[in-house]
């Protein structure tokens, strides 16, 4: 939820020794200073700001007539493998004209692909 | 263009009025199409004031139609100070306010709010000078054709209003692109060049000879709305469908044959036909709204890519907040989850999460929570471990 996806900046965290040991904390407010607190609590904003988000966009494709999942899981999955890549979905967004970065794809794959296997099945898309 | 930046920009916040006229207007000019929602958000906007237009229209023929209305002595039930104009002024407000609108309106069993009665002398304040004077009243309370909207000078007009409507003229004369001027036929214009892909409604509706009868701009209020009425009938038959139509059309010559075999009861037959005709046009939905509240669907594809755009986006966006609090030295993870952790398990609450988010002053519903806690619940068993 908080590791960033770049392995440098994700090193550093794990490489932190936490404040108190295993120890339950009663003081909450000592854990971090004030500046990391409110970087902290911004962060959980925006996740919770981006899964409403995503949610109003759920609704409005869900209140479409024509929307059905299939029809868009079967451009993703161009060679139709029951399953798409990073390179299926970095490909379908080149040819929809949305700029995308390697970074960018991985973030969305991770965001349907939940087992972490790379490959995003049609149920994985329909939970979404 | 000042009515129609008065009747969409909110009164309420005058500095997001500021902003909204600053905006560059490259898109308008150019007559580049909107984004769904603030095309969808105008439409609205259009509906609700035509309909109260049509009320305000109806309460006003009613009013004028009366041989006893004598519209100066109304002005003067509201001008109890005999000022001869009436005013929100700050230095005035308790005396012309209470004792002139808010005084005639309680007297008549109303009782407004302070911004009821503001948007009362919105409405009656034309030019916007902070008063309204009696021709501005006369122009609101009497019944007219509003054939100077579309242009037509009155000749009854003060003075004051003709140089307004002068100024008006020669501002959209020089500078502003002839299709700037916004008359009732833009609502159809605007559809004709809706944005949205699937308008192919459009086609069923005759527009082409609908703005070639109506382009001139300098029919009145009334014959815009009659050809506009006219239309919405054509499109709504073309709505439902030839089907509804062509039964309707059965039925009328089944009763016109049956007129012809038995004379005595042909006036029966009429009435039925009449009946079943008046209840397929009740289906069909028999007001302007239905023509204006159509579906905006956007195509469904580009619907889902504009989605993935955003989730690109918003990704970018919390990628860069996670490794600007990398960077804080007094950042780990195990710290972090204790905000969270109000005991000593491994795993978080829906009520965990609660009580994390109030002790980081972050303010949230229950619904958030869910979708939180769904994003990263991977077992499915509603927990954050």
């Amino acid at each position: 939820m908080v590791l960033p996806l770049e392995k440098d900046y994700s090193d550093l965290v794990k490489s932190r020794i936490h404040a108190r040991s295993k120890l339950f904390v009663r003081n909450i407010d000592s854990i971090m200073a004030s500046d990391s607190k409110f970087k902290f609590a911004q962060l959980i904003k925006a996740i919770i700001s981006q899964e409403m988000k995503i949610e109003i966009w759920r609704e409005k494709l869900n209140k479409m007539r024509n929307f059905i999942i299939k029809n868009i899981f079967d451009k993703l999955d161009y060679y139709g493998n029951g399953f798409f890549t990073e390179y299926d979905l970095s490909d379908y967004l080149n040819k929809c004209n949305v700029p995308n970065q390697k970074l960018d794809i991985i973030l969305l794959i991770s965001r349907f692909n939940k087992d972490n296997s790379g490959k995003v099945t049609y149920t994985q898309v329909i939970n979404i | 263009m000042f009515r129609f930046l008065n009747i969409i920009i909110s009164e309420k916040e005058p500095s997001m009025k500021k902003v909204a006229e600053s905006r560059a207007g490259n898109s308008f000019r150019q007559l580049q199409p909107l984004t769904q929602e603030h095309e969808y958000a105008l439409i609205k906007l259009f509906e609700q004031e035509i309909d109260l237009a049509r009320q305000v229209d109806s309460i006003c023929k009613d009013i004028s139609s009366k041989s006893d209305c004598n519209i100066y002595q109304i002005f003067c039930n509201f001008d109890t100070q005999r000022l001869n104009y009436l005013t929100l002024d700050w230095y005035l407000i308790l005396f012309i306010m209470i004792f002139s609108i808010e005084n005639f309106v309680i007297k008549n069993g109303f009782y407004p709010s302070e911004s009821d009665i503001k948007a009362i002398f919105r409405r009656l304040d034309i030019d916007k000078d902070g008063r309204v004077s009696f021709d501005e009243f006369k122009k609101i309370v009497s019944y007219q054709d509003y054939s100077n909207i579309t242009g037509l000078q009155n000749e009854e007009l003060n003075p004051n209003l003709q140089s307004y409507n002068n100024f008006s003229k020669s501002y959209c004369d020089n500078y502003l692109p002839s299709n700037n001027r916004l008359t009732s036929n833009d609502l159809d214009y605007k559809n004709s060049h809706s944005s949205m892909k699937n308008i192919g409604k459009k086609e069923r509706v005759d527009y082409q000879s609908f703005n070639a009868k109506v382009s001139g701009n300098n029919k009145g209020y009334e014959e815009n709305r009659k050809d506009f009425n006219n239309i919405n009938i054509n499109f709504q038959r073309d709505q439902v469908g030839e089907t509804h139509y062509s039964v309707a059309n059965s039925i009328e010559k089944t009763n016109t044959l049956e007129r012809e075999i038995n004379k005595a009861s042909s006036n029966t037959s009429t009435l039925k036909s009449q009946s079943k005709n008046n209840k397929s046009y009740a289906s069909f939905g028999g007001n302007t709204s239905s023509f204006i509240n159509r579906d905006y669907i956007l195509l469904e594809e580009e619907a889902f890519q504009e989605m993935l755009r955003d989730i690109i986006e918003m990704n970018k966006e919390i990628e860069l907040l996670k490794c600007d609090l990398a960077i804080c030295n007094d950042f780990n993870l195990l710290d972090s989850f204790r905000y969270f952790q109000s005991s000593t398990r491994d795993f978080l609450y829906a009520s965990d999460l609660k009580n994390g988010l109030h002790v980081l002053e972050i303010p949230f519903s229950d619904e958030e929570v869910e979708f939180f806690i769904n994003r990263f619940d991977t077992n499915k068993i509603r927990v954050i471990s």
